[in-house]
């Protein structure tokens, strides 16, 4: 690894287009360089190496500090990293990439609005249909600490990794935590989402990794991103950058 | 491998006619995820076995006993052991050295009571020479109150689920208490007419219709008539005017202390006054007194009405055994009948045990 700044920018998708078109507008546009496009450059700057990863592993990139600065969704950070707090600090909201990760039922549901009414369901369940309840998610651990911070404990993940709004109605799970954005898949399936199910507000972040080996030149990179990001107007909290340089 | 305090301990499990059992380190997890309450599940270790089957290591000896004795026992079994548990803990080790004793399949329920009680506390003399005291409780003196009550079986499970969470509990009872936000209003104009003409059939019948035409099949998840049941429900506890003295009834109900010695009396006082019918569980209670009282347990006993635990299948008796400055528990047990039909068991099957955490003499004094 050079002692320069490793960005990690996603590889895929609408995030990485918006990405792309964020960071060429503030004068850092990014270019691959090699025939596979894992790897890239920022042009003029040559001390900034550039990661095409997916979003989910950018988040654990900078969770294992691999790269110093990434452009990933709140919603992985919080899913993918354990104490997500103490090894990722996200930086500036990016204004793109918004997202809701909620708690959503079956509109035939309609006894269910809020989580107390889901912890009575729950509760009932296994006496009645012999199992617990299951809710479908790719979220596993956000749904464990949303569920345990409501006190609901009788429930089991099944584990999705394909459309998960489609589960209630294949009957391969009771409810689901997914995530929206404009809540018309979740309507077009019949789902509705719960009064206080809103798990995470998401949105695509400029994120540091607070475990990384942060040399002064790597320290310099960044700084002059965050100068650029903070000069397109959006806000950053440079607070929350590492102060410390090596490991 | 024996430690010292096996070696002290299992004679008295033996003389209880206990067996001693050794058993495996790894499970299944589903028994565990299924059945253990949020506070084991979330320390528990899972990991994958050879084809991939969910393997835990054993968070408790409880599960694990009760499943050996479905597969291997004909009728009532005592059983003693003494390991290695495994949980994550905020601070300390994750593996801590446990042993205990299980009562399974005995009809006498006070006697078994009594009996397990009282060794209990004898184990717990064996391992320290600081003064005891036993803490005791009753789930289903508490259920036969929510019953009493007259309470819809929503609120008797809510309630019994936060039962020895105090505060969840007292969240509970305030929202019990606080004015009924009517439900039926967020309804659309079909389904409330119905709902409030208290029309089940019907109510049954529109959420079939719904269900069709939105495709989601009946197989597997709840059924129209559970969710027109809940619905209805709900309305009678909007309707339910009484639900500021109930709340109270609960409070007085929880504050409730005494020596154990007066614990009969004083419940007995508290449902006349109340006009609280608490028939067998109260019959129930003196006759586990008296045979508690002939065994005499070498340590003071206090009853606290609002002593429990939430797991749902504890039935009956729960108890702890302190010991003078300890900060943990020496020892808790208690009567879990319930649990054997989750894990199962074709019927209920009595049951009731305890567990001493060998590690909590090292944890220090009370704060």
């Amino acid at each position: 690894m050079s002692a320069g700044l490793i960005l990690a920018v996603p590889s895929k998708g609408r995030l990485m287009e918006k990405s792309e078109v964020l960071l060429a507008a503030i004068g850092f546009p990014v270019e691959k360089s090699d025939g596979r496009n894992y790897r890239g450059r920022v042009a003029g700057s040559d001390d900034i190496e550039v990661a095409f990863l997916s979003a989910a592993e950018i988040a654990r990139e900078l969770a294992a500090g691999t790269v110093h600065l990434g452009i990933t969704g709140a919603d992985l950070v919080g899913e993918s990293v354990v104490r997500a707090d103490e090894t990722i600090a996200l930086l500036a909201p990016l204004g793109f990439g918004q997202a809701d990760v909620v708690v959503a039922v079956p509109e035939l549901w309609v006894d269910v609005w809020t989580m107390a009414d889901l912890d009575d369901v729950a509760a009932g369940f296994r006496a009645r249909h012999g199992r617990r309840m299951r809710i479908a998610t790719k979220y596993w651990n956000l749904t464990q600490r949303f569920f345990a911070a409501h006190g609901i404990a009788l429930y089991r993940v099944v584990e999705s990794l394909g459309a998960t709004e489609g589960a209630p109605a294949a009957g391969t799970a009771d409810l689901i935590v997914d995530i929206t954005t404009t809540g018309s898949t979740l309507a077009a399936n019949h789902l509705k989402v719960l009064d206080d199910g809103v798990i995470l507000r998401s949105e695509a972040h400029l994120a540091a990794s607070r475990v990384a080996e942060w040399s002064d030149s790597a320290r310099a990179r960044a700084d002059a991103i965050l100068n650029a990001v903070a000069a397109a107007g959006i806000a950053v909290d440079r607070e929350r950058l590492p102060t410390q340089t090596g490991a | 491998m024996t430690s010292p305090a096996q070696d002290r301990l299992r004679p008295l499990y033996e003389k209880a006619g206990a067996h001693w059992v050794e058993l495996p380190v790894l499970h299944p997890a589903d028994p565990f995820l299924e059945t253990a309450g949020e506070d084991i599940r979330r320390r528990m270790f899972v990991t994958e076995g050879p084809q991939g089957e969910r393997l835990a290591l054993r968070p408790d000896f409880t599960i694990p006993l009760c499943l050996e004795h479905l597969r291997s026992a004909d009728g009532a079994a005592r059983y003693a052991y003494e390991g290695l548990v495994f949980r994550r803990h905020e601070a300390g080790a994750p593996e801590r050295l446990e042993t205990g004793y299980e009562d399974i399949g005995r009809p006498d329920r006070a006697k078994a009571d009594a009996e397990v009680l009282a060794l209990a506390v004898a184990c717990a003399a064996e391992v320290t020479d600081k003064p005891l005291t036993v803490r005791l409780g009753d789930i289903g003196v508490f259920t036969a109150v929510l019953r009493a009550l007259g309470l819809p079986g929503r609120w008797r499970r809510r309630l019994r689920r936060s039962f020895g969470l105090p505060q969840a509990l007292s969240a509970n009872l305030q929202r019990m208490a606080a004015p009924p936000q009517a439900e039926t209003e967020r309804l659309d104009p079909a389904l409330a007419r119905l709902v409030e003409a208290g029309k089940h059939d019907e109510l049954i019948g529109l959420i079939d219709e719904r269900r069709r035409a939105h495709g989601h099949g009946e197989g597997a998840g709840r059924t129209s008539a559970e969710i027109a049941e809940r619905l209805l429900e709900s309305r009678a506890l909007s309707d339910a005017a009484a639900a500021a003295h109930t709340v109270d009834v609960l409070n007085r109900y929880m504050a409730l202390e005494a020596p154990f010695t007066e614990a009969e009396a004083r419940l007995s006082a508290f449902a006349e006054t109340q006009g609280l019918d608490l028939g067998a569980a109260l019959e129930a209670f003196a006759e586990r007194a008296a045979t508690i009282a002939a065994a005499a347990p070498a340590a003071p006993i206090r009853f606290e009405a609002g002593f429990g635990r939430p797991l749902d299948y504890y039935t009956g008796l729960v108890f702890e055994v302190r010991a003078e400055n300890i900060r943990e528990p020496l020892a808790g047990g208690g009567r879990y009948d319930r649990l054997m039909e989750m894990l199962g068991a074709e019927s209920a099957i009595p049951a009731v045990g305890f567990t001493m955490g060998l590690d909590v003499l090292d944890a220090g004094p009370k704060p």
